[in-house]
């Protein structure tokens, strides 16, 4: 059988508060992700994108509808069922800083995972953090070092490795770039692409930059207050967008003005 | 890293010249002198004089101050006015009692305070607001008087423990123990809540951070997130909680340990200060400040071998 790698169908997340009624952050959403493809998810914040992506990863409760991962059922998956899921399903998540535990050097970071799965001895995790390194182009003696020795591009480098390191099929990311300046979001979004050609990974794509995700995603789904207001393939959508919304997203995205020479002065 | 413990070694050592200086001059302010302490009340006004010359009291306060540095740089702390005992054999004796008390508050008030912490984090609003609770009543309640409390209960009423008095470690271990036991606690309780609240605020804060939530979403226990992430981050505020309570249980060992009748550098330091006996007093403060550099120094130590950022600053 092959079915899409990842579906959600008609999910709805609700968070309590204290008093009152609980807010909505989801409500009915359903998407699917084939194997190898790139899903972009854009909205503006507070549209529920990131809680989306925290769903997949079971870190918010679920209130409705399903997620199912490769035809199994993940919508409630407990602690045990993670573990087995993580060498499934990864994330690379927004803050370069907050993201990495700033007292433990990176190899036992990028190796904790592997550790608590107990499926791999000490020799063949650290051969495989250091491959996984090498692959985001990071020496090797950056397993002994500790994060705050790392810019925020290194860092987003290392938390993409630590990503890798479980052999994932599908990585969720979340703002993985919107921390960082311009010239290091190019060489991250180029790298995501690379590893895509090579691994075949499928990542879900959380970004309120449509620009970020024209270039990376195959399929585009667009969030506003918590519903999906359009999806299709991403140069359709970028084309023709159907949803009101939509065209406002587009028309407010920054454009590269051509200068004239005769505003360049005499 | 060793720069830093060794700028701070040299640091303290006109930390101790001020606090000797202080230490002299205001005993001096106090009215009376030991000799007149020591001749008792028959004594006739010649007499205290005669025992002012011997003991060198009719010296100006600099002069007495200067042949007590003197003495320091010879390596002795002087003999004590009242019996002619070295100060270095009083204070020795004396020493363990307040290091086992105080020590021992510390390692009480951390240790519980800790589990409470985690207890209290992990175990929703009910369990924080009781730690909330318990840390004003901590607060509130002076250690004496629950040293009070503890004796009539546990000692009068129950029998189980003896209400004052001292055992050396080396003359019976468990004896040791139980002459502690009470003071250590009267000491240490208050700490507890201190700590038990900095360990649960510090962890709150780590547990908010995004790699925690990778961690989660990795499917890694939360037994091992809570000790191996969460309370290592929180190992810093711990620590400096730590050391502020052992240097004021310093403070507070004086009135625990006459409240226990124990023979500890505390009581030391009121006796000698009613007879007035310089050297003792001198030799008291002397030992205090170099308890409390050395707590520091130890703190600074701690730092660095939990927070690598430290050692790489």
């Amino acid at each position: 059988m092959t079915g899409p790698l990842l579906s959600i169908d008609d999910l709805t997340v609700r968070y309590p508060r204290r008093r009152g009624e609980p807010v909505t952050a989801l409500d009915g959403v359903s998407l699917t992700a084939g194997h190898g493809r790139t899903v972009g998810l854009v909205g503006e914040s507070g549209s529920g994108k990131s809680t989306l992506g925290k769903a997949i990863l079971g870190l918010v409760p679920v209130s409705g509808g399903s997620i199912t991962f490769d035809g199994r059922d993940i919508t409630r998956a407990g602690r045990r069922e993670r573990r087995e899921l993580s060498s499934q399903i990864q994330v690379v998540f927004q803050d370069p800083y907050g993201s990495l535990n700033p007292v433990k050097p990176i190899g036992r970071t990028l190796a904790e995972p592997l550790r608590v799965q107990r499926t791999l001895d000490a020799r063949a995790i650290r051969a495989r953090v250091l491959e996984t390194l090498e692959r985001v182009g990071l020496p090797a003696t950056t397993v002994d070092r500790y994060p705050a020795e790392f810019s925020g591009g290194q860092r987003q480098r290392i938390a993409i490795a630590r990503a890798l390191v479980m052999r994932p099929r599908l990585i969720v990311c979340d703002e993985p770039v919107s921390a960082l300046d311009l010239s290091l979001q190019a060489q991250i979004l180029n790298l995501f692409n690379e590893l895509k050609a090579d691994l075949g990974v499928a990542y879900l794509f959380i970004s309120h930059d449509l620009g970020v995700v024209r270039y990376l995603a195959d399929d585009l789904v667009v969030l506003y207050r918590g519903s999906v207001v359009e999806s299709g393939a991403t140069q359709s959508v970028y084309d023709r967008p159907r949803a009101g919304y939509t065209r406002r997203l587009i028309a407010a995205m920054p454009r590269a003005t051509q200068v004239t020479p005769h505003e360049k002065g005499p | 890293m060793t720069r830093i413990l060794v700028r701070r070694l040299l640091l303290s050592v006109p930390l101790l010249f001020v606090v000797s200086i202080v230490v002299f001059v205001l005993q001096s302010l106090i009215p009376g002198d030991a000799a007149s302490q020591l001749a008792g009340l028959q004594a006739t006004q010649e007499d205290v004089q005669r025992l002012r010359r011997q003991l060198n009291l009719d010296e100006p306060i600099w002069t007495q101050y200067w042949h007590w540095l003197d003495g320091v740089f010879h390596g002795s702390l002087g003999t004590s006015l009242t019996n002619k005992e070295a100060v270095t054999t009083a204070l020795g004796t004396r020493l363990p009692v307040t290091l086992s008390l105080v020590l021992g508050a510390t390692l009480l008030a951390t240790v519980l305070g800790v589990v409470l912490g985690v207890i209290s984090g992990k175990a929703g609003p009910l369990a924080e607001r009781l730690v909330d609770l318990l840390s004003i009543a901590g607060l509130a309640v002076p250690s004496f008087w629950l040293g009070l409390l503890l004796i009539a209960l546990v000692s009068v009423r129950l029998g189980l423990l003896p209400a004052t008095g001292y055992v050396r470690f080396a003359d019976s271990p468990s004896g040791w123990a139980q002459s502690l036991l009470l003071p250590v606690v009267a000491l240490g309780l208050a700490g507890v809540t201190a700590i038990a609240k900095q360990t649960r605020e510090a962890m709150l804060d780590v547990l908010r951070r995004p790699y925690i939530d990778n961690l989660r979403a990795n499917g890694v226990p939360e037994r091992r997130i809570v000790f191996r992430h969460a309370l290592r981050g929180a190992a810093i505020p711990i620590c400096t909680m730590s050391s502020i309570l052992l240097v004021g249980a310093l403070g507070g060992s004086i009135v625990i340990e006459q409240v226990f009748g124990l023979p500890g550098l505390g009581g030391l330091a009121v006796s000698a200060t009613g007879s007035k006996d310089i050297p003792v007093i001198q030799g008291v403060a002397v030992y205090f400040t170099l308890l409390v550099v050395a707590a520091n120094l130890l703190t600074d130590i701690a730092y660095l071998l939990i927070d690598p950022r430290v050692r790489a600053s």
